[in-house]
């Protein structure tokens, strides 16, 4: 038997009946939880694509009231500091080509460079920048454009998913000399850790189980997780992306509450091996090495970043261009003063919580980071209605 | 930004692959050696970060089983009944939805 494309996208996706029978499931499991003295449960996902399929289709409204899913550390471009793109802003002004993915395009900084307060301001202002889809697509445009473009940066933001991208090619010297990587790479079970802390931390309502990325979990597999559920004592379930994958492992983790199980189980078999794919994580840390790294509006947390292991130095922009990193003695939270993405990404606050929600901050004008990148919480809420928000403003506005 | 996208490779040297994303077909990075023309994929920023194995697609409906086994017990269902309403349910989900 042979599967193809559409048969996959048929079973997880287009699938109302299987769609159906699991949330009659959920429906089943939330009962017995209510009946257990057991009225909030709280599911925390850490990944932009799964807070996406969440708003997009629509699946908190097919939950009963009693399951909250929250939005926590999930996407890579909302926690980049702001001076990383400074830096790049300043480069690009002075000549050097920045390589950048689209999500991170128009990601503001809270000082100006030189009048531009994003990548997409200085190419404006005629600062040299690229939107690329991956590092290889860079590698390829430099190659093709030596002798136009001597030297150039690549913006290199991600978690785990996206680093075995950068590192196959500097381990394997398909980098084309005068080509740097600005890694900003950051790790997602670190800053995992440090939302749940701080959930309990501020008081607020615990958290109850964990939706674990999908794809990060394809290169790091489901051990780090389970190191993580069994410390908070809750379940965690790796979950596919489709919307019938996400609705399975909400089953998944409730059934788990039930039974009073904690540590982790993967729904996304399909991809997910227990100990990942070794030779991405051979190929990660032979070119880079664990720091105690810093995110946007959050400060540093330990070991969460990826930096580039000494021989492999050539490759540093960094290194080649003298830049700073933030220092922890000096971080000053780098968000507008009236900002809540930090609370937003940390699954401490939701977006309607803002006072710039959908106001002064709009995906056509984004004042925050997470308003940027299509998988920011704010902008996946303002583009698809996650809070009703929306809503409200539209009817306001007479739009509806 | 994790998304990533399902492929199927045509042609691979070993360090790079060409794949198609259901029509539109791309030069990509390879990082595991096992992985060889007619695999499915997962693609994210140009890279084949995982391959789909189909035995494991088939667990991830039993693990959807397992749940609706338990559920229908637990309504009074008998457990031979319930174990045939889960095969049954199972079959219709692969049997519409692949080539034999």
């Amino acid at each position: 038997m042979t599967l193809s494309l559409q048969q996959l996208i048929k079973i997880f996706r287009d699938n109302i009946e299987l769609a159906n029978r699991v949330k009659n499931l959920i429906e089943k499991y939330t009962e017995k939880l209510v009946r257990k003295g057991l009225d909030r449960v709280k599911i925390m996902n850490f990944c932009g694509t799964h807070e996406w399929t969440t708003v997009h289709y629509g699946i908190r409204s097919l939950l009963p009231p009693e399951i909250e899913l929250v939005a926590g550390p999930g996407c890579p471009v909302c926690i980049t500091p702001s001076k990383y793109i400074e830096e790049a802003i300043r480069l690009s002004l002075e000549g050097v080509l920045i390589y950048v993915f689209g999500d991170a395009y128009k990601l503001p900084t809270v000082t100006k460079v030189n009048g531009a307060a994003s990548l997409s301001e200085a190419k404006a202002l005629g600062g040299e920048i690229e939107i690329v889809y991956s590092f290889l697509d860079a590698i390829k445009h430099f190659r093709e454009n030596k002798g136009r473009v001597n030297e150039a940066v690549f913006l290199g933001i991600g978690f785990e998913t996206t680093a075995p991208s950068y590192a196959v090619p500097i381990f394997n010297n398909m980098v084309p000399e005068g080509l740097y990587l600005l890694s900003v790479l950051r790790l997602t079970p670190p800053a995992a850790d440090y939302a749940l802390s701080a959930v309990i931390e501020r008081g607020l309502e615990p958290v109850n189980g964990i939706v674990a990325p999908g794809h990060v979990s394809t290169i790091i597999g489901a051990a780090p997780w389970d190191e993580i559920s069994r410390k908070y004592k809750i379940p965690t379930v790796v979950s596919g992306f489709e919307p019938t994958d996400l609705l399975l492992s909400i089953a998944m983790i409730l059934k788990m509450i039930c039974e009073e199980k904690a540590g982790v189980e993967v729904e996304y078999k399909r991809i997910v091996r227990y100990t990942g794919n070794q030779q991405a994580l051979e190929y990660m840390y032979n070119v880079f090495y664990k720091h105690e790294a810093s995110w946007r509006g959050i400060g540093f947390i330990p070991d969460s970043g990826l930096k580039l292991r000494d021989e492999h130095l050539g490759y540093d922009a960094y290194t080649r261009f003298g830049i700073k990193e933030p220092e922890k003695d000096s971080w000053v939270d780098d968000l507008h003063p009236s900002c809540k993405c930090a609370e937003v990404v940390l699954g401490l606050k939701k977006p309607v919580d803002c006072s710039l929600f959908l106001k002064a901050c709009t995906p056509e004008r984004p004042m925050g980071p997470c308003m940027v990148s299509l998988e920011g919480t704010c902008a996946v809420w303002a583009r698809f209605g996650g809070g009703g928000k929306a809503d409200e403003i539209a009817k306001s506005l007479g739009l509806w | 930004m994790c998304w990533g996208v399902p492929a199927k490779v045509l042609e691979t040297d070993g360090v790079m692959a060409k794949v198609d994303f259901g029509g539109s077909i791309k030069d990509v990075l390879v990082i595991n050696t096992d992985i060889k023309p007619g695999d499915l994929v997962i693609v994210h920023a140009g890279t084949i970060i995982g391959k789909i194995e189909e035995e494991e697609l088939d667990n991830t409906l039993k693990l959807y089983g397992d749940l609706l086994r338990d559920s229908l017990i637990e309504d009074g269902m008998d457990p031979d009944e319930a174990e045939k309403n889960v095969r049954e349910w199972i079959r219709y989900l692969l049997g519409e939805n692949r080539d034999g």
